[in-house]
């Protein structure tokens, strides 16, 4: 894949997915932008990755529509670093999200004939 | 030597650059400040892990903000990003509307925080407004409204004894007779009769007047004509009625036919043959009297003892 393809798919893909992407990688624990950062790049194996200029103003969005709490915390020796975590609003649209994903999925593999490798 | 980034300060000027055209209230913008200084820390932290120079790594760490008006141009729909400036006793004020709604907001969140004194701010404040509207309605009744009558200025009430003391009618009669100090003398006293009329019988609020009464207080009749001294002739002698527009209106539909109609007022036979024009609402300012009866058929309208006014 050329850089160029690279880039189009990550603007595409971030297109009307970001909100999932970040619910989805908050889902299990609280987590910190940077560590947010490093799992999307991690887990879609560099396909995606959020900058901070687009991170953290739709952490900010998400915390505003209350599905995401932020948080200080301070530990012993450290900086103190804000966490966000999913409050129940945020999990019920996460569940929401999920669903028309994979429906929208499953429609984009009937018509396309792209399955799953 | 340029700052060692791991400290926040160091980021703090290109941050404070890209979100100064934001409206964040101060906390807040040093709160993303904070947090956006450790996320560049950490990236700047791992390529110099990976060998790059401090230098290069700055310079990478800052393309995570991308292009400068990025961070604002993302952030801008926020609410946070549009805080309203704080107001500032004695400056001039820019946004008249805005800061009004801003201390709305802000008095909403006081009171919401101290229920107690907002109960007790409301009782007293209703208790306060209470007594105010009753005390306005009093003077305005009998202080601020004024008759709808001719020279109302010149008009006085005359008691006997104390406020509200009644005359016996000769006495009326002397007074009357012997009058040199006013233009007029007319006496009313309040009935309330059993008004029976096309087989459909109501009490109303009435009065029984002198035959001059009408014409001291120098009201014209919407309809007919209203009582004269030719009605004040003979005991018992007189059984006509005028009543008022307002019964007009609303026991007799407003029947164009009206004068002529005959009533039965406590039993005893009536005519009507008047109405009152509809502002004239009886000798007394917040009374609505609904008809006026001659005097002199008071034992066929009143009690003996209630009592006769004049004027």
């Amino acid at each position: 894949m050329t850089a160029i393809d690279r880039r189009m798919l990550d603007r595409e893909l971030k297109k009307g997915s970001a909100e999932l992407i970040i619910l989805s990688i908050v889902e299990p624990r609280p987590r910190h932008g940077y560590e947010i950062s490093k799992l999307i790049e991690a887990q879609s194996s560099g396909q995606l990755k959020f900058h901070v200029a687009s991170l953290y103003p739709l952490l900010y969005r998400l915390e505003e529509r209350g599905w995401l709490h932020g948080k200080w915390v301070e530990k012993p020796g450290q900086r103190r670093r804000r966490f966000y975590s999913l409050t129940a609003e945020g999990r019920r649209v996460l569940a929401r999200q999920r669903d028309t994903w994979k429906a929208f999925v499953d429609a984009m593999r009937l018509i396309t004939g792209v399955d799953h490798a | 030597m340029p700052d060692h980034p791991t400290s926040p300060a160091s980021w703090a000027a290109d941050l404070r650059a890209r979100l100064d055209s934001l409206r964040l209230s101060p906390a807040r913008e040093a709160e993303i400040i904070e947090e956006l200084s450790q996320h560049l820390d950490a990236r700047y932290e791992e390529l110099i892990a990976t060998g790059v120079a401090h230098d290069e790594a700055r310079r990478l760490a800052l393309e995570e903000l991308r292009e400068p008006d990025t961070l604002a141009h993302s952030m801008r729909p926020l609410r946070q990003a549009n805080v309203p400036p704080p107001i500032t006793p004695g400056m001039r004020r820019r946004f008249a509307f805005a800061d009004l709604w801003q201390d709305v907001r802000y008095a909403a969140r006081v009171l919401r925080k101290q229920p107690g004194f907002t109960a007790a701010a409301v009782i007293t404040l209703a208790l306060g407004i209470g007594a105010n509207t009753a005390i306005f309605s009093l003077i305005n009744a009998t202080l601020l409204q004024r008759l709808p009558v001719a020279n109302r200025d010149r008009l006085v009430y005359v008691w006997r004894g104390n406020v509200g003391g009644v005359f016996p009618y000769p006495l009326y009669a002397s007074l009357r007779d012997n009058n040199r100090v006013f233009d007029g003398f007319a006496v009313w006293g309040g009935i309330t009769a059993s008004l029976n009329a096309d087989n459909v019988t109501d009490l109303v609020q009435g009065v029984i007047v002198t035959g001059n009464f009408f014409e001291t207080l120098g009201v014209r009749p919407e309809r007919g004509r209203l009582l004269s001294r030719e009605d004040e002739a003979t005991v018992g002698g007189h059984p006509v009625a005028v009543i008022s527009h307002g019964l007009w209106q609303t026991r007799f539909a407003a029947q164009p036919d009206i004068i002529g109609h005959d009533i039965l007022l406590n039993g005893h036979s009536f005519t009507i043959v008047g109405v009152t024009p509809p502002e004239f609402r009886g000798p007394q300012v917040g009374g609505q009297p609904g008809l006026y009866v001659p005097m002199m058929m008071q034992a066929s309208c009143v009690h003996p003892a209630q009592p006769i006014r004049a004027r």
